[in-house]
C-alpha cells in the first residue's frame, strides 16, 4: 500500500516536474483519441441514418392492369420466399390513386380518363447490410416476368449510405489503432525521458534495495494517468464538438457514454503499455 | 565467520582490458578492512561485484548470505538491503532533505511509518545531524552530506558496509571525523570494507589493508585491532 501511494506520488510530482513534456504528450495523444472519437461519431450517425432509410426502401413492380388474381398471388409467394425480402404487400390501383390524392390531392388527376396508376407489389427489404445489391438482384431477376411492367427504381442514396457507413467503420478502426499505437510511441517516449532524466534517483533507488516493482511502479502509473487524462480531456472536447454541431446538423447523436468511457480506458491502457514498453527497453 | 568471499574472480571488459585478475580473499563478521590502490586499480569494480551491480566474468563472490553464481535478479534488492553502500559522490536525492533521503531507504523495503521516523531522528542523532534534518543537499557541506549518506547506508542494519573513496571529496577534518564514524560503526559489529587511495588514511589505524595493483591482490597485510 505505501509503495502503491508512493508510485502514485512519484508519477504526480513527474508531471508538474516535467510540465512541457507532458503537456506536449498529453495534447498529442488528445488529439489522437479526438480524431478516433470524431470518426467513431460520424459512423455511428451514417449507421443511424441507415437504419432510418433503410425503413423508407422498398421496392415497387408495378404490374398490368389485367393482371389475375392467381397471377398476383403467384408472384407474392415467389417474392416473400426470396432472400431479404421483410414483407410484400399487393396494392390495388384504386389503392394507389387514393394514396396519390392524400399525399398530393386531386388536382392533378382532374382532365385523366379513368385511374392511371397501375396495380403494384410492394416489396420491404429487411436488413441493411448488403440492401443495395439485393434490391439490384431482385430487380433484375423479375424484370422480364411476364405481369411486370415496370420496375420502381432501387434507392441509390441507401446503396452508397450502406456502403459509406461501412468504409466508415473500417476507417475508424483503422485509424483508432494506427493512432492507438502512435500515441503508445509519444508514451514510451516520454517516460524513457522520464526514465533518462530521474536515473540518479533510479541507481540510488536499486543501491539502497528498492525490489524493481517499487522502481517500476511510479512511470507506470505515469504512463496511465497521461492516457487516462488524454482520455478525459478527450471526451470534454467530442461533447463540445458535438454541441457544437448540433446546430449545423440537427439530430447528431453524440457518442454514447459507453463508447467516451472507453475512450477513457483506452487511453489508459495505452499509456500504461507505453509505460511497460520504456521499462522494458530502458530500465535495467 | 565470514561475510564476504571472494573466490578467484576476473573481471575483464572490452578490448582485452582486465579489471581484476584471480582476485580471493575473504572478510570475517565485523571485521574492518581498508581496500586500497592507484586510481583504476580495480577498487570500484570489486565493490560493484559484491553489491551485484554486475556480475563476475568468473570466479564467485559470496556476500550477507547469497552468491554470484546463483542470485536472482529478483533477489539483488534483498542482498542490498543487507548491505550499505556509501560513495564519493554522495548519490544523495536532491529533492529529499537530509532526513527524507534517510527515511527512503526504509520506506523502499516496506518499514513501519512509526519505525521510519524513529529510526530516521536516531540515525540523525547519530550522525550528529539532527539540526540539519530539513536542510537539502545543496544546503549541507560536503562532510554533512557524507555523513547523510552514511545514515541512509545504516538504515536497515548492514551487515557489512561498503564504501567507495568516501573521503575523496572532503577536507582533512571532515575526513578524520568521517573515519571515526566508520571505526564506531565497526566498534558497534558492523563489518567494514572502505575502498580509498589515500594511504595517509591506513596509517591512523592498524587495520586490516587489502592492496590492489592492476586489478591484481598483491597485498593483504593483517589487522592489529581497533585503535
Amino acid at each position: 500500500m505505501r509503495a502503491f501511494l508512493f508510485a502514485i506520488g512519484q508519477a504526480f510530482s513527474s508531471f508538474w516536474r516535467r510540465s512541457f513534456v507532458t503537456f506536449l504528450s498529453i495534447i498529442t495523444i488528445t488529439i489522437a483519441l479526438v480524431i478516433l472519437g470524431a470518426f467513431l461519431t460520424i459512423s455511428l450517425n451514417l449507421r443511424s441514418t441507415l437504419g432510418n432509410l433503410k425503413r423508407q426502401v422498398q421496392l415497387e413492380f408495378y404490374l398490368e392492369k389485367g393482371i389475375t388474381k392467381a397471377d398476383v398471388t403467384g408472384l407474392l409467394n415467389k417474392l416473400e420466399s426470396e432472400d431479404g425480402v421483410e414483407s410484400v404487400e399487393f396494392a390495388t390501383a384504386e389503392r394507389a390513386r387514393i394514396e396519390f390524392i392524400e399525399e398530393f390531392g386531386d388536382e392533378l388527376l382532374r382532365g385523366l380518363p379513368g385511374n392511371p396508376f397501375p396495380p403494384s407489389i410492394r416489396v420491404e427489404l429487411s436488413h441493411a447490410t448488403g440492401m443495395g445489391e439485393r434490391v439490384t438482384e431482385l430487380a433484375e431477376k423479375y424484370r422480364d416476368e411476364l405481369q411486370i411492367i415496370e420496375l420502381s427504381a432501387p434507392n441509390r442514396i441507401a446503396y452508397r449510405l450502406s456502403k459509406a457507413s461501412r468504409t466508415f467503420l473500417f476507417l475508424s478502426l483503422g485509424w483508432g489503432i494506427i493512432l492507438l499505437f502512435a500515441a503508445t510511441v509519444i508514451i514510451t517516449n516520454t517516460i524513457r525521458l522520464a526514465i533518462a532524466q530521474r536515473g540518479n534517483s533510479i541507481e540510488i533507488m536499486q543501491l539502497v534495495g528498492a525490489s524493481p516493482a517499487f522502481v517500476r511502479m511510479p512511470f507506470l502509473f505515469e504512463g496511465v494517468l497521461h492516457g487516462a487524462l488524454s482520455g478525459g480531456l478527450a471526451w470534454l472536447i467530442l461533447w463540445s464538438l458535438y454541441r457544437g454541431s448540433e446546430y449545423i446538423v440537427p439530430g447528431i447523436i453524440p457518442l454514447p457514454l459507453i463508447m467516451n468511457i472507453i475512450i477513457v480506458l483506452l487511453g489508459a491502457i495505452f499509456g500504461g503499455l507505453g509505460s511497460y514498453i520504456a521499462l522494458r527497453r530502458y530500465l535495467n | 565467520m565470514s561475510i564476504l568471499r571472494v573466490k578467484d574472480v576476473r573481471k575483464s571488459y572490452g578490448r582485452g582490458w582486465i579489471a581484476l585478475d584471480n582476485v580471493s580473499f575473504s572478510l570475517d563478521d565485523g571485521e574492518f578492512a581498508f581496500l586500497v590502490g592507484s586510481s583504476g586499480a580495480g577498487k570500484s569494480t570489486l565493490l560493484s561485484l559484491i553489491y551485484m551491480g554486475e556480475k563476475p566474468g568468473s570466479g564467485i563472490i559470496e556476500a550477507v548470505g547469497f552468491d554470484s553464481d546463483n542470485i536472482k535478479p529478483e533477489e539483488i534488492p534483498l542482498l542490498r538491503r543487507k548491505l550499505g553502500i556509501v560513495f564519493q559522490d554522495f548519490r544523495l536525492l536532491p529533492e529529499m532533505t537530509a532526513s527524507e533521503n534517510i527515511a527512503f531507504s526504509l520506506k523502499v523495503t516496506g518499514q513501519p511509518r512509526k519505525f521510519i521516523k524513529s529510526r530516521t531522528f536516531e540515525l540523525l542523532s547519530m550522525m550528529g545531524l539532527s539540526h540539519k534534518a530539513k536542510s537539502y543537499p545543496h544546503e549541507l557541506s560536503g562532510g554533512e552530506k557524507q555523513r547523510v549518506s552514511v545514515a541512509r547506508a545504516l538504515a536497515n542494519n548492514p551487515l557489512l558496509l561498503l564504501a567507495d573513496e568516501p573521503t575523496g571529496n572532503l577536507d582533512p577534518q571532515a575526513t578524520d571525523e568521517l573515519i571515526r564514524l566508520f571505526f564506531e560503526i565497526n566498534r558497534q559489529g558492523t563489518a567494514v570494507l572502505m575502498a580509498t587511495h589515500d594511504t595517509a588514511l591506513i596509517d591512523i589505524a592498524p587495520m586490516r589493508v587489502l592492496e590492489l595493483e592492476n586489478g591484481v591482490l598483491v597485498g593483504d597485510r593483517p589487522g592489529k585491532g581497533m585503535p
